[in-house]
């Protein structure tokens, strides 16, 4: 008899374990880590609307002051702030890694895409090549996936375009039927091809060689108001920026509600028409706080 | 056990069936007296007698069975109904709602039966509370005043409503249209008669939407033309945008997209690309389509809907947090997105006429250059050093949950916001 008990609580103990850890290994606790709201002469940022991440370095969009600023992530934080000021970018928005150190940035005022060089100078306009019609692209958003081939949110041909690194045109999804407003695209580890509808508040996803969007997760309506920014963990979880209601969804490799963190203000740890959000190393992520000027950075524990 | 068991089936048999009659409500499930069905509820329910005597009446009452609809013990409903009314009309009108309708009456959908019905009696076919248009025009008023004010009035809807919308639901076409649209319109409308093709300039237009230029309500234009018409439209020269009528395809467009109406509209194409921020269905497919009705228009500006529904088509996220607001900033309250923000393009956030924390407010707000409280490019806020203090440091521009557009719920929340100090 005292067996069977003890082979009861044992049971009862290795499934509470077993539970904890399956909700551990989807919860996530967003700590405010670090702040910086100026570059490495100490000028401040205005209005930054795009952030790029890497596992030792951040690039952000200064969109008010029409300049880039390069920092390094040293100790969880942000060093630096090197100004990369180009004639060719005058009002930057989205901006990307891209393979040899690149960066590629979507200038809000022409509306083209610049190639930054890792030693800050410019490099070309993408120019994406044998793109079958429509011939007019207007880019609303992009990302670049490992192998450094580029995804392009082209709202005037209501598709997706994937380009190799060197613009060179290799496939095209169209936008899902009754799509809304597609806004943000993402590519996580294993291929897949996750793409935002900030008016239908869903995201849509193409598994690798897959030719067509499906709902990944819909109706968020009750989570979030106008999202615009999404990205991906090694995991394959899903986050969502929401910029009209200040906060970040985070969703599961099924498109399951997981959580929403964060809140209005302007205090530390609160944000404040958040633009753009990114995954650098060490578990950091990194948020564009636009209205408040600065760049945010928080722990996921 | 066994009787047990058969007893126990037999009881929960008795109390399905019970149960079931509960919803028609029998003389047996109260009990009643010999001829006491209905002319009980009578005797109370003098008024009765007047509905009684009306021209329709309806089949429960006429029969008399009140417990038809209402329970006359308890209810949870309004009127002792025996269920809501949704419920209680679909036990005989079950099939109002076609399966696969394409468009459905909201107050079908909801339940409200009444508002057009008389559960009772009434002195007009189908137990209807009104009869013809002055039944529709009582929800569907401002359109009713239209229709009476109009100069050119469309005769079917002289006559009535019903002469192209059903009313419960249709198959066939949206807004309750009987057909199609335009199937609709050339029932009587024959597009093959040489004045109708002459009016149209020769084009195909059977094959476009009629309500793209008229208003079959009526309108104040002959030819029933909507209240604001292109230009090109109100001139007849279609082909300035489309190709000739002789063509093998005259209703494609000359050029796509913004390039088209760039033709014309130049300058102001050239001022809205010379913008840092683009409103970015400006540069989608529809292009300037998005927004504009390139033919005609009810609305200023050829909008296709008022500019408040145009907006919340897509930023529906405002509009549901305004419904929850109690401070309603009036020109949103009252649609008017345009009041502060440039539809096109700006060089501001949000895409506001001029910037939204301070500057844009003064448009209408003298009050705020003789504020006490530092405001303006040379205040720094307390709470980042990054801004500067403006009115959208203490209101939230569209309004709030809370008094006068403040972000928190009381003046001293939003005071010790900055002034930590104060904060008890």
């Amino acid at each position: 008899m005292p067996m069977i008990r003890s082979t009861c609580v044992h049971i009862f103990l290795l499934a509470t374990v077993c539970v904890y850890s399956a909700h551990a290994a989807t919860a996530v606790k967003f700590k405010p880590q670090a702040l910086t709201n100026q570059d490495s002469k100490n000028a401040p940022l205005k209005n930054p609307e795009g952030v790029a991440c890497s596992a030792t370095s951040v690039l952000v969009s200064d969109t008010g002051n029409g300049r880039l600023l390069r920092y390094n992530l040293v100790n969880d934080d942000l060093k630096e702030g090197t100004e990369i000021r180009l004639p060719q970018i005058t009002y930057p928005l989205r901006i990307k890694f891209a393979s040899k150190g690149e960066v590629l940035v979507l200038d809000g005022k022409s509306r083209k895409i610049v190639r930054v060089a890792a030693n800050n100078t410019f490099v070309a306009f993408l120019e994406p090549q044998n793109v079958p019609a429509p011939a007019t692209i207007v880019t609303r958003s992009l990302t670049v996936d490992s192998k450094g081939n580029i995804y392009l949110v082209d709202i005037q041909g209501d598709r997706l375009l994937i380009l190799d690194p060197n613009g060179v045109f290799i496939r095209q999804i169209t936008f899902p039927a009754d799509f809304g407003y597609i806004s943000d695209v993402a590519v996580d580890q294993r291929g897949t091809i996750l793409i935002l509808d900030s008016m239908k508040d869903s995201v849509y996803r193409a598994l690798v060689n897959e030719n067509n969007f499906t709902v990944m997760a819909k109706d968020l309506q009750n989570y979030l108001f106008f999202a615009v920014s999404i990205e991906t963990d090694s995991q394959g979880r899903v986050y969502l920026v929401d910029q009209n209601d200040n906060g970040v969804i985070l969703l599961g490799q099924d498109g399951s509600f997981l959580g929403r963190y964060l809140n209005f203000g302007w205090k530390q740890g609160q944000i404040y028409y958040p633009a753009q959000g990114c995954l650098a190393g060490n578990d950091i992520f990194v948020i564009a706080d636009r209205d408040n000027s600065r760049i945010q950075l928080f722990k996921l524990q | 056990m066994r009787v047990r068991s058969v007893t126990s089936l037999l009881v929960v048999i008795v109390l399905t069936v019970s149960g079931q009659c509960l919803a028609v409500g029998t003389d047996q499930q109260f009990n009643l007296k010999p001829g006491a069905r209905g002319n009980l509820c009578l005797k109370c329910h003098d008024s009765f007698k007047e509905k009684m005597a009306r021209k329709v009446i309806h089949t429960p009452l006429r029969k008399k069975e009140c417990s038809g609809c209402h329970n006359p013990h308890t209810s949870s409903h309004g009127k002792m109904l025996a269920s809501s009314t949704k419920m209680v009309c679909s036990l005989c009108h079950a099939t109002m709602v076609s399966a696969k309708p394409r468009s459905v009456h909201k107050v079908v959908a909801d339940g409200g039966c009444m508002k057009c019905h008389d559960p009772h009696s009434s002195d007009y076919k189908n137990s209807l509370v009104k009869e013809g248009k002055s039944l529709c025009f009582t929800c569907h008023k401002s359109l009713g005043e239209k229709i009476a004010k109009v100069k050119y009035k469309h005769a079917p809807v002289e006559k009535d409503c019903l002469s192209c919308h059903l009313v419960h639901s249709s198959d066939k076409g949206l807004s309750l249209l009987r057909s199609e649209t335009n199937a609709l319109c050339l029932g009587c409308h024959q597009s093959d008669k040489p004045l109708f093709m002459k009016k149209h300039m020769n084009y195909p237009v059977a094959k476009a939407l009629c309500t793209g230029c008229h208003n079959p309500h009526g309108s104040d234009s002959p030819g029933l033309l909507h209240k604001n018409v292109h230009s090109p439209v109100a001139k007849r020269m279609c082909n300035q945008c489309h190709m000739e009528a002789t063509s093998a395809t005259p209703l494609k467009i000359k050029t796509e997209g913004i390039g088209l109406c760039r033709g014309c509209h130049n300058d102001m194409v050239n001022k809205t690309f010379d913008k840092n921020r683009l409103h970015w269905p400006l540069l989608s497919k529809k292009g300037c389509l998005a927004c504009h009705n390139p033919h005609a228009s009810e609305d200023k500006g050829l909008l296709r809907e008022p500019m408040a529904q145009m907006c919340y088509k897509c930023h529906d996220d405002t509009m549901r947090r305004q419904q929850k607001n109690i401070s309603k900033h009036e020109p949103v309250a009252e649609g008017r997105c345009g009041e502060c923000h440039d539809p096109h393009s700006s060089n501001f956030l949000f895409l506001t006429k001029k910037d939204h924390k301070f500057e844009l407010c003064l448009n209408c707000h003298d009050w705020g250059r003789h504020s006490s409280h530092p405001i303006g490019e040379k205040s720094v806020d307390p709470r980042n050093k990054n801004l500067t203090l403006g009115c959208v440091s203490c209101h939230r521009s569209h309004g709030t949950e809370n008094k006068k557009m403040f972000f928190y719920k009381t003046t001293t929340e939003v005071c010790v916001q900055c002034h930590e100090k104060l904060a008890r």
